[in-house]
């Protein structure tokens, strides 16, 4: 605790299985209420954008490259035509060139999907907490005027 | 801003890999079979002739009755593959913004 105010608790530790590990209270013991806030911390905490669009990013343009590739192999003749991926990815060919431009495809359009998700779920957990927030005030203070 | 608030923008979540895995699974899993269902009771001369063509890639899927089951344990399988992947990737990437202290 930096001091007794309640609002003024240390939340620095991020990781919610933090225990008292010296087992007799402390410099490093967790109060059962600390160990409540880090976990409600964690529970709304926002998605790393970058990170889950290189995440994504790297899955998606593994799978364009790992397809074209099958494609290749399993179907020389062309039967179920991929390279019809041209119309939307410029440049793409069902050919080892193709898989390299499939590859630098499928990382772009990968990374803003996954971007653009973490980001939006980031967006609707914030107006879903400033809701709630909103709401409890207005709770706590919707009976003042029968104090007055 | 309160310390909780200020801890509340630092802190990032961590990916659950089999939590995401399993999303994506039934997403893909589903999605490839109520797509494969509905050209099934649709019906006509040639059922499915476009979607019949991911048999190539995935043996033994075919448009119909069991074809369905069959896309829809081949699409979890990769869709889990693809939310582990995610998983294991995200966490490593944003390991050094919240790991412990």
């Amino acid at each position: 605790m930096r001091n007794g105010h309640p609002d003024n608790r240390d939340l620095s530790l991020p990781d919610a299985n933090l225990a008292d590990t010296d087992g007799g209270g402390g410099p490093f013991s967790v109060t059962g209420e600390q160990r409540a806030n880090n976990t409600i911390v964690l529970a709304f905490a926002p998605l790393h954008k970058a990170a889950l669009g290189l995440a994504s990013g790297v899955v998606f343009a593994s799978i364009f490259a790992l397809v074209t590739l099958a494609d290749l192999v399993v179907d020389p003749r062309q039967i179920a035509d991929l390279g019809l991926l041209a119309q939307y990815f410029y440049g793409y060919s069902v050919s080892i060139a193709g898989v390299f431009i499939g590859l630098a495809w499928g990382f772009a359009v990968g990374f803003v999907a996954g971007w653009f998700l973490a980001f939006t779920r980031n967006v609707v957990l914030a107006i879903w907490i400033l809701y709630f927030r909103a709401r409890a005030d207005w709770l706590a203070t919707k009976d003042l005027l029968d104090y007055v | 801003m309160t310390t909780a608030d200020d801890e509340l923008r630092r802190t990032l979540a961590r990916i659950n890999g089999r939590a995401w895995g399993v999303a994506m699974g039934l997403v893909l899993g589903l999605g490839l079979a109520i797509a494969t269902l509905f050209l099934v009771i649709k019906g006509g001369a040639v059922v499915g002739p476009h979607l019949g063509l991911l048999g190539i890639f995935l043996p033994g899927y075919s448009v119909t009755w069991h074809g369905a089951l069959f896309g829809f344990v081949y699409a979890f399988v990769i869709g889990y593959a693809i939310g582990r992947l995610i998983g294991i990737i995200y966490n490593a990437a944003s390991k050094p913004r919240h790991s412990p202290r």
